[in-house]
């Protein structure tokens, strides 16, 4: 088991580290002059001096990556070239309004994808499968931006019940940041639903056979309970995997839904920096995706692990 | 040479046998391939049947609905949307499979290298969760900013993005073959690391290869629409579904069928990609264990 996490958390140690090797010779090998680059196009030239002195862009390329190293370690992901704002307190003012958005989504893909999943399953062969099938297949099909675009000429537009877009921090008012996260949730955890409803039904077509499931019917349990006690819970264990890692097209998908409904999120900021040329936002953005990304494939592994033993073992091909 | 011929011959397991035809047997999996195969055709044909050019702009006919300003309408320069979204379709086609192609090319190798010499799984493994620590926008969003938007800069970087999944089922099917008795004796006859692979591994492969491509295709897609609607991708005038949406939406109010067409013809690709893929999977697989 120790020597299991331990390599785990190597690997992560790894892929972390040449993610960092990546984004750090990526901003290098932008063409031009990487100080410009990270001034912004339009730094004056005592901005771009500061910026090569700070970075050490004059020193060989190694000395250059310790600093880096150094920086990163000590939080520091240098300024915006556009605000001048500190990198770091920027992504985090911009990440509440993506974490909300990211757990609603989830919820609604959650609520979504394991009752059409099980609904599926159950259901085999009759107008129940069919309907749940197509949940999935148009969850899968449809361009998220697109559904985006007809939520609000439905709710907004034609039948205006819910705001357009916008978005007002959970803590200033509660119950309009609500209203305003409703479309976006369900835009984002569409196709998510779609994945954790396959995920769900192959699970659960699995688990139904299983001789537990068959002593528990024979001893009487109502079909109901059978499903969500006995069949539900043992196949939930591979859909929370799924769920874990589907963060980096959680991320994707938030960055064009936060594009549609005007919200001021992390992904709002990323598509921000990469259209304003903005490469010090850039590589911090990019760099809290992958070290994001990496950590969460790390957690899910070990819970996974924990939960069930059999993955220990077939780690050894 | 002649010894490997009498190796075992592979196993003829008859679901396995030409899953091309049984998913095409399948109502939803023959629909599916007749819309994706008319939408490819629709967008190579779209020079010849397009009722106008694309980028024609005609400012007395601007925000005309469909049927009064031709079947798909017109746009805020009216334009003749149904030539946009012919022009559209091509776009989007050309780059789905041609971004899809590239990740194979790139992506099938990597596989069979880490599935067959277990060193280079090592190195090769890392270098697939390097690739899958950056979403596959965020690569795009990289690539289109440091080169600049442009559909050949879309096209790779769909391509860069997709290649994970292509070395892992490749990688997958690598261990399952690797382990099955004909392989086996193939390599106790002598037979050579590129014969084996070449004859026996590659082979047996195609089907899960022939799955990954189909449902690859509706990603990249999808994924061309997203970069250009982020105006990361094609640039405009040039027609793309994905700028008709992001140009549409100021519209919502008074022009629908700007935001309805193109994104209906988005999903008609897609949709139809991903139901002759899903038989296609059913066909190879009766348990059909989707990801």
């Amino acid at each position: 088991m120790m020597s299991y996490l331990l390599r785990r958390l190597g690997h992560a140690f790894i892929t972390l580290f040449v993610s960092v090797v990546v984004i750090f010779f990526g901003v290098r090998a932008l063409p031009g002059d990487t100080a410009v680059a990270l001034a912004g196009q339009e730094g004056s030239p005592e901005a771009i001096a500061r910026v090569r002195e700070r970075y050490g862009l004059d020193d060989p390329l190694h000395t250059q990556f310790l600093t880096y190293l150094g920086n990163l370690l000590r939080g520091d992901l240098g300024r915006s070239s556009n605000t001048g704002g500190e990198v770091t307190s920027i992504i985090a003012s911009a990440l509440p309004a993506t974490v909300q958005l990211a757990v609603l989504s989830m919820l609604v893909a959650m609520l979504v994808g394991i009752s059409c999943g099980i609904l599926a399953a159950v259901k085999q062969g009759k107008p129940g499968e069919w309907l749940a099938n197509g949940v999935a297949l148009f969850g899968l099909s449809v361009p998220n931006f697109w559904l985006g675009l007809l939520l609000i000429l439905t709710f907004a537009v034609i039948w205006p019940v819910l705001p357009a877009s916008g978005y007002t921090p959970l803590w200033e008012d509660p119950v309009d940041s609500m209203r305003r996260m409703v479309l976006p949730s369900i835009v984002l955890g569409t196709a998510f639903a779609a994945i954790i409803m396959r995920q769900t039904r192959a699970a659960m077509l699995e688990t139904l056979t299983a001789d537990f499931v068959r002593t528990a019917r024979a001893k009487g349990i109502p079909a109901g309970a059978v499903i969500t006690r006995h069949a539900l819970r043992n196949s939930l264990i591979t859909v929370i995997t799924v769920v874990g890692l589907q963060l980096g097209t959680l991320i994707s998908g938030a960055v064009v839904t936060e594009q549609v409904f005007g919200i001021p999120g992390f992904g709002k900021l990323t598509i921000d920096a990469i259209i304003s040329r903005d490469y010090a936002m850039v590589q911090g953005v990019v760099l809290v995706t992958a070290a994001g990304y990496v950590l969460i494939n790390l957690a899910t592994d070990v819970v996974y692990s924990l939960v069930d033993p059999r993955i220990r073992v077939q780690e050894g091909n | 040479m002649t010894l490997t011929t009498s190796a075992p011959a592979p196993p003829s397991n008859p679901l396995r046998r030409k899953p091309l035809r049984q998913a095409l047997s399948s109502p939803a999996g023959f629909v599916g391939f007749v819309i994706a195969v008319s939408m490819v055709l629709l967008g190579i044909l779209a020079p010849l049947i397009a009722p106008s050019s694309p980028e024609a702009t005609a400012f007395d006919r601007i925000f005309l609905p469909p049927g009064e300003g031709g079947l798909f309408g017109t746009d805020d320069l009216g334009r003749d949307q149904l030539s946009r979204v012919l022009y559209g379709i091509n776009a989007s086609v050309t780059i789905g499979l041609l971004s899809v192609l590239l990740s194979a090319a790139i992506g099938v190798p990597m596989g069979l290298l880490a599935g067959y010499f277990r060193a280079a799984d090592a190195v090769i493994s890392r270098i697939i969760e390097v690739m899958m620590a950056f979403p596959a926008l965020i690569v795009a969003l990289g690539l289109a900013a440091i080169l600049g938007p442009s559909a050949t800069n879309v096209t790779i970087a769909l391509a860069i993005s997709n290649v994970p999944g292509f070395a892992r089922i490749i990688r997958g099917e690598m261990f399952r073959l690797r382990g099955q008795d004909y392989i086996t004796a193939s390599v106790a006859l002598g037979a050579s690391h590129t014969r084996v692979i070449g004859t026996h591994l590659l082979p047996n492969a195609m089907s899960a290869l022939l799955v990954q491509v189909t449902v690859t295709i509706p990603n990249a897609v999808l994924g061309e629409a997203m970069l250009s609607f982020l105006g990361l991708g094609i640039r405009p005038p040039a027609p793309s579904l994905g700028t008709m949406l992001s140009n549409a939406q100021p519209y919502l109010q008074s022009a629908w069928w700007m935001a309805v067409i193109p994104g209906l013809a988005i999903m008609a690709i897609t949709l139809a990609f991903n139901l002759f893929g899903d038989a296609l999977r059913d066909a190879l697989d009766p348990k059909s264990q989707r990801r």
